[in-house]
């Protein structure tokens, strides 16, 4: 799939405006990704995430700069590579009017509650003479019983059963993932933007988009299928064993773990030990025992332990695919971008990091086009760095400019 | 009700969950689906069909109209059985591509193109065409037939090194994150996007989602933390960055816990003064830095305190006094006793079979247009109707069909 460097992305010519400033942050910037104009919007101090870590102070890295004029933290970068910068205090004088007015002139916009806060009707908006797509991304979403309560990540992981099939039993449950309830958010505040948007491009008006992270997370808990016919609830990590017996489980291989699941497949996964010569006196133990409690045997199990034992991850996985079974490695960060496969499909992207003396590598496309690209990373935007551009684009002069500058608002 | 995708139609050959959830995603919102199957090849989650659950009482395992998790999947989406091993049932796939806007598949290796509608054949015929494949690894290439499953997903892609406890293996079985999560939004997300630049341009695209390359993409800030300290970042288990105390506290009761996430000096304030522990109100923990050099200390203070509470008590106490907290809920809490999720995300279908469905809502509320869940098809259901109705075939015409084998 070449695609032409120059050309739009899927979303050229859709312009969005941000103020999140905290969970769902991944949409505005896979809209940015696919090819959408993001305006990201601070307060005139600066966005708190300017300064958040990492790097923290359990992994120093004092190269890091946080300074306000704009040289980011890694959570900054990563969600605001390509966007523009603009400041705006609504609470200020002039301040709502002016948000309104750039309201005016964009698709979407996308928070985490603060202009139902400012008291901005949202409804009224959306259904304004230019249809508007509202997204606000908060931890129980902008109304319902729970409005008022607070919580990030942590919280919204708890409470949507994310965490209930996740560990052991009787263990202090713990995290997955590097903020996941609020990456689904992101994900969900994409969708229904997208959604909204096409609506409202076909005659349907604007909209107000709802995205509640325990609701979002909740997704993740997926036994229903269970809980639909026999009013159970499926297995949580109370049951989950360490691993299920062959073939099913987390293995260990020489340099790292990796995951198998070969239900049924005793077949294939008697071929792949013939081919490595681990087989010896299997095949008459599962004559003997039939194929149910030879999966569940623990000599079955011990083959495939000493097979992987003595190979990389890359190895194992390589030979239980070519025997047809499901198996992939776990992976850490280093690991990632080390592997050759996704050097080769150019999943990585450098990115410039003002103040660094190099660029950073992280994640580019998720998903790729064969007609779009997906828009190469670029440097976030400095405090305030587009002010003139898009409050110029209003119409406002320099003039007007600095007199709301004065009164605080930009 | 019409929805704010109607009008768009979508041919559904993907299974399991990750394909299938792409579509639900937009049938909620008024988007066609229609779900091409077959008899002889039924999806894996009709009939419950999942080792990991065991076997199920009555005809819950064989019965294709019982799996639980296909209607979830499945919901509000039409069902027509075609028979790909057949000549008939390949030309009438193709008919229906071609009448449609959208094609997604989660398949592995050359299987479009065995079927007769490979990207570029159906590209002559329909030039907006938009299909998506969601392949483990990549749609051509030396790894196009490698296989995965959800689980997989988070381990390959780098989200298991970053979750659970410091110190402690990877959790082996989980959630199936990558099924809920990246995979099928991006998918839904790609064919938003590529609808949006056909109705500019006239042209459709082929879009592949790898789903460890899709899940990649939500590792937050890991990569960059790599590139910039050369260490592959390791689980903090529920330590944060900015917040402190920030964990799971023992409450009464076996398995059970509650969430606390001090964001500030005055939730810290609060918190102290509702626990009424003198031993909390150490000038050392006044500060956020005094709490993180602390934090041990202080979470075994809490869960002393918090193991007289139950989680859900606790919880309200908490947030009434303006601090972050939240209890851990299992899905049978969730759909039983939940005030956020209980009655306004899951909905009980009565289906035909006689069953309930507990089916979700959708994940995204729109206020002026919302989610229509509706039920998931019956296997074949709608091949009469979509026969008839889409590509205008006679009642002999599907007769004929029909008798050729080219419908099971």
């Amino acid at each position: 799939m070449v695609v032409p460097s120059l050309s739009p992305g899927a979303l050229d010519g859709v312009r969005a405006l941000t103020l999140v400033d905290g969970p769902g942050a991944y949409g505005p910037r896979l809209l940015r990704g696919l090819g959408a104009e993001v305006i990201r919007l601070e307060r005139p101090g600066g966005s708190l995430q300017r300064h958040r870590p990492p790097p923290s102070a359990q992994h120093p890295a004092p190269s890091v700069p946080t300074s306000e004029e704009g040289a980011p933290s890694l959570y900054f970068l990563h969600y605001h590579t390509g966007m523009q910068g603009i400041t705006l205090d609504p609470t200020a004088p002039g301040g709502l009017d002016l948000l309104r007015r750039l309201l005016d002139t964009v698709d979407v916009v996308f928070d985490n509650g603060e202009l139902q806060s400012w008291g901005v009707d949202l409804d009224a908006l959306a259904a304004g003479p230019r249809p508007l797509v509202v997204v606000s991304v908060t931890p129980f979403g902008l109304d319902g019983p729970r409005v008022y309560w607070q919580g990030g990540d942590l919280i919204a992981q708890a409470m949507s059963g994310m965490l209930g099939i996740f560990g052991y039993a009787e263990e202090r449950p713990a995290r997955f993932g590097p903020e996941q309830a609020s990456e689904m958010s992101g994900l969900a505040a994409a969708l229904g933007a997208l959604i909204a948007l096409y609506g409202a491009q076909h005659g349907g008006g604007g909209e107000v988009i709802d995205i509640a992270m325990q609701r979002v997370a909740a997704l993740v808990s997926f036994q229903m299928w269970n809980a639909s016919i026999h009013d159970q609830f499926g297995f949580d990590r109370r049951r989950l064993p360490r691993t299920d017996g062959l073939p099913v489980g987390l293995y260990e291989a020489a340099d790292g773990y990796f995951l198998l699941a070969a239900w049924r497949k005793v077949d294939e996964a008697l071929a792949l030990l013939d081919s490595v010569g681990e087989s010896a006196g299997l095949r008459d133990l599962r004559a003997e025992l039939g194929d149910a409690q030879f999966i569940a045997h623990a000599d079955a199990d011990a083959a495939m332990i000493r097979f992987a034992a003595t190979r990389s991850r890359a190895e194992v996985v390589e030979l239980i695919q070519r025997f047809a079974m499901i198996g992939l490695p776990v992976h850490d960060a280093a690991d990632l971008v080390a592997d050759p496969f996704l050097q080769s499909r150019g999943t990585f992207v450098e990115v410039e990091a003002p103040g660094l003396p190099s660029p950073l590598l992280d994640s580019g496309a998720p998903v790729r086009f064969s007609e779009t690209p997906y828009v190469a990373a670029a440097r976030p935007p400095l405090l305030g760095e587009h002010n003139s551009d898009v409050y110029g684009s209003l119409g406002l002069t320099e003039a007007q400019i600095a007199a709301l500058r004065g009164q605080g608002a930009v | 009700m019409a929805g704010m995708l109607s009008g768009i139609r979508i041919v559904d050959l993907s299974w399991i969950i990750a394909g299938p959830l792409a579509g639900r995603l937009l049938a909620d919102f008024g988007a066609e689906v229609v779900k091409v199957e077959s008899r002889r090849r039924m999806d894996v989650g009709r009939g419950n069909r999942t080792p990991l659950y065991g076997e199920l009482p009555g005809d819950a395992n064989s019965n294709p109209d019982a799996g639980g998790y296909f209607q979830d999947a499945n919901a509000g989406k039409s069902s027509v059985t075609l028979n790909l091993q057949s000549d008939g049932g390949r030309e009438l796939l193709l008919k229906l591509v071609v009448a449609s806007d959208v094609v997604i598949c989660n398949l592995a290796g050359d299987q479009l193109e065995r079927w007769g509608i490979g990207y570029d054949v159906v590209r002559e015929l329909n030039r907006g065409i938009i299909v998506v494949n969601i392949p483990t690894m990549e749609s051509s290439g030396p790894r196009l037939a490698w296989r995965g499953f959800g689980d997989m997903f988070a381990g390959i892609a780098g989200l298991k090194s970053v979750s659970g406890h410091p110190g402690e293996a990877p959790v082996p079985w989980g959630h199936n994150y990558g099924d809920f999560a990246s995979n099928p939004f991006h998918a839904a997300i790609a064919i938003m996007a590529a609808l949006m630049h056909r109705d500019r341009t006239g042209e459709g695209q082929f879009i592949e989602v790898s789903q460890y390359e899709s899940t990649v993409s939500l590792l937050g800030t890991t990569l960059l933390e790599h590139s910039l300290t050369g260490e592959a970042p390791q689980p903090k288990g529920n330590r944060d960055d900015v917040a402190a105390p920030h964990n799971f506290y023992h409450c009464e009761g076996d398995d059970s816990w509650c969430a606390i996430a001090v964001e500030s000096d005055e939730q810290w304030a609060a918190l102290v003064d509702f626990a009424g522990i003198s031993a909390l109100a150490d000038d050392d923990f006044a500060t956020v830095d005094g709490r993180r050099s602390n934090e041990e200390a202080i979470d075994a203070l809490l869960d002393a305190w918090t193991v007289g509470w139950e989680p859900q008590p606790l919880a309200e106490a908490l947030q009434q006094r303006g601090i972050p907290a939240g209890p851990y809920q299992t899905l049978g809490e969730l759909v039983r006793d939940d005030p956020t999720l209980s009655d306004r995300y899951y909905h009980r279908l009565p289906h035909p079979s006689g069953r309930d469905f507990l089916v979700h809502g959708s994940p995204i509320q729109a206020r002026r247009n919302p989610a229509d869940v509706r039920l998931g098809p019956l296997i074949g259901e709608h091949t009469y109707e979509v026969l008839t109705e889409i590509l205008g075939l006679s009642a002999d015409e599907v007769a004929e069909y029909a008798a050729a084998g080219a419908l099971e």
